[in-house]
């Protein structure tokens, strides 16, 4: 965005927050392109960032009220969209860990004798590759495969986590 | 594909409801005022009424424009004053005494009311905005609003008295001021 649209966008960013209501479509009309393009580069999927560009449009435009007009108005707009952008990560990583929880749940309740051959399989194969593991990062993964609740501290955490790191990047080598 | 008329119909909603919250915040401030005016004055009902006045215009006010939320907060600050004095003229009765004509506490309210009034002239004419008699006449309305939730408790003769005070103590000051600049 060049200098002067920047501006003029501000200017009018000022004048509808001061309550000159006919700076509202010239307004609209300059910033939804700015937020567009910030959420589509933030997201991949496009109809998630316009969603997300039309969220963050309502918010900053029921927020223009207390628009502080010394702040750079683009920043500001762009601020809420980041914000915007950053729901819309975490409602998708929750949706992941749902949807992770319940092929869990299947896998466990209603498995055909294929399925569950199929999981035996993986559960064998995993292990093989914990098995390569350092000691100490087997005994950081032990709970898992015992289905016992994770040591709560710090320190245990940290070397979950790195343990982790391990088994995924050896699961990388071994099956690309 | 977005709709985009839809959508600046929407955000075009939003941006009023905003403006309508935002002005609203200034009821932190009037309720408080009224509650305070309704526990020290007898005159209850009619400082609900003027108490439920002020609010409409302020956050009216608010929610037009900017420079009717600074008047709205300008008035406030400036109407208290006359408020506090004709507040604590029914708060001391007994130091007022009553058979006389022109007692120490109305005058005091009268000084209230005419200091306030010079002032809401001279914040209109700061501003140096081409508006400046709409800006004084919106100070002067939440001023005169907020003087009388304190004054009504002396009585309407006294309350108009005060208020009448503070406008001769704007159009003095705004005349002269006028000139000048």
């Amino acid at each position: 965005m060049d200098a002067e649209r920047r501006r003029q966008l501000q200017a009018w960013m000022v004048r509808f927050a001061d309550g000159d209501r006919a700076a509202f479509q010239p307004l609209f009309d300059a910033l939804w392109p700015v937020l567009l393009a910030f959420t589509s580069r933030s997201l991949e999927r496009s109809a998630d960032a316009e969603d997300t560009a039309q969220q963050a449009m309502l918010k900053v435009f029921s927020r223009i009220a207390d628009f502080d007009r010394a702040r750079d108005g683009v920043g500001w707009a762009l601020g809420i969209a980041g914000y915007e952008v950053m729901t819309v990560r975490k409602q998708r990583a929750r949706r992941r860990e749902a949807g992770a929880a319940a092929l869990e749940g299947v896998a466990q309740g209603g498995a055909s004798a294929e399925e569950s051959a199929m999981a035996d399989e993986l559960r064998r194969t995993v292990l093989e590759i914990v098995g390569e593991l350092p000691q100490r990062d087997r005994a950081a993964l032990a709970y898992a495969f015992a289905d016992e609740q994770p040591p709560a501290d710090e320190t245990s955490r940290k070397r979950r986590f790195r343990a982790i790191e391990r088994l995924r990047a050896a699961w990388r080598r071994a099956h690309g | 594909m977005v709709d985009l008329e839809a959508l600046a119909k929407r955000a075009r909603r939003a941006a009023e409801w905003g403006r309508l919250r935002s002005a609203s915040r200034v009821a932190s401030a009037v309720i408080p005022l009224t509650l305070l005016s309704t526990l020290v004055s007898p005159n209850r009902g009619a400082i609900a009424g003027v108490g439920l006045l002020l609010l409409a215009v302020t956050v009216v006010l608010g929610w037009r424009n900017a420079e009717g939320a600074g008047a709205a907060r300008s008035g406030l600050k400036l109407g208290s004053i006359p408020m506090a004095v004709g507040l604590f003229t029914i708060a001391v009765e007994g130091w007022c005494d009553p058979d006389r004509t022109i007692t120490l506490c109305g005058v005091g309210c009268l000084s209230a009311g005419v200091f306030a009034g010079v002032a809401t002239a001279w914040y209109a004419i700061r501003t140096q905005a081409p508006g400046r008699l709409r800006i004084w006449a919106q100070i002067g309305i939440v001023a005169s609003f907020t003087a009388a939730l304190g004054c009504i408790g002396l009585g309407l003769g006294s309350a108009l008295a005060v208020l009448g005070a503070m406008a001769a103590g704007a159009a003095i000051a705004w005349l002269p001021a006028r000139a000048r600049t």
